[in-house]
């Protein structure tokens, strides 16, 4: 397998943001390994910039399933695939981009989530599809763009939001 | 993968001593899993409370590990942090699994045989 790496977050030179407002921009390469590394590169920036525990769990949740999708199918079979994030943590709330020159969503939609059943026959029970409906009940705006050959996805995600 | 197995006569208990089970490493968990529980009592307890991190994969691989038992078997949990307790809740795949507080509760009254 090719060497993979993450590049190093670094903070925006031309503006440098307020402390409350730490901005991370990074560039990762489509593999499961090297989305483990830059989960953890983000979790210690949030550690640093004081992010509420609770949001950075689930800011870490979301982020996992969005780049393991592309991951996985965006960018399925291909080595030289790469990310883009972009995150802002501002008071009680995450907002990202993700943009990946991946294939498109199919049907140039996101996936509808629907939550899987769940029976009580076990054999039944789903091994896939909560990742989607896992992106959709923790992030508010969640919104999807194919441009120049790149998806765009972009989302929030709220501080103390407790699903019912 | 880090999985430790204690035999309690009655049940098994596997601790697993992994901060994560995300979709690095879903593979190797479930076989994992499947290689400690082969042909063993009824009841399996899966340990988890060094795991800070499960994502959907970790989860379908709980799922499978769990699948791959068999119908007359069962996979409890014990020891949920609260981020992996989130997952489980936010899929309801909370109303699947028998969930303990802990390993204790898990296995009251059973003493380790090995």
């Amino acid at each position: 397998m090719k060497a993979r790496r993450s590049t190093a977050l670094s903070m925006p030179r031309d503006k440098p943001p307020a402390m409350d407002e730490p901005l991370i921009r990074v560039e990762v390469d489509a593999c499961a390994i090297a989305v483990r590394g830059v989960l953890a590169d983000i979790r210690s920036q949030w550690r640093v910039g004081a992010v509420d525990p609770d949001l950075c769990r689930t800011g870490e949740l979301v982020l996992a399933e969005v780049l393991n999708n592309v991951v996985e199918h965006a960018q399925a079979g291909r080595m030289d695939g790469v990310i883009r994030l972009q995150i802002a943590a501002g008071p009680g709330q995450l907002t990202c981009l993700v943009q990946d020159d991946g294939c498109p969503m199919p049907e140039g939609k996101l996936p509808a989530g629907r939550m899987a059943r769940i029976g009580k026959d076990i054999d039944s029970l789903p091994e896939g599809g909560f990742g989607w409906n896992m992106i959709r009940t923790l992030t508010r705006d969640l919104e999807y763009r194919r441009i120049d050959n790149w998806n765009h996805l972009s989302f929030a995600i709220d501080k103390g939001f407790v699903p019912q | 993968m880090q999985l430790l197995k204690q035999d309690y006569g009655t049940a098994i208990l596997i601790k697993v001593e992994e901060p994560r089970i995300d979709a690095a490493v879903a593979i190797q968990f479930k076989e994992g899993i499947r290689e400690l529980a082969e042909d063993g009592p009824s009841r399996v307890v899966l340990e988890m409370s060094s795991v800070n991190f499960l994502d959907s994969s970790g989860l379908g691989a709980v799922v499978a590990a769990m699948k791959q038992l068999g119908a007359d078997r069962t996979l409890e949990l014990a020891g949920l942090t609260p981020m992996v307790e989130k997952v489980f809740r936010l899929t309801r795949m909370d109303t699947v699994y028998t969930i303990h507080e802990n390993e204790g509760a898990a296995l009251d009254g059973l003493v380790h045989a090995s």
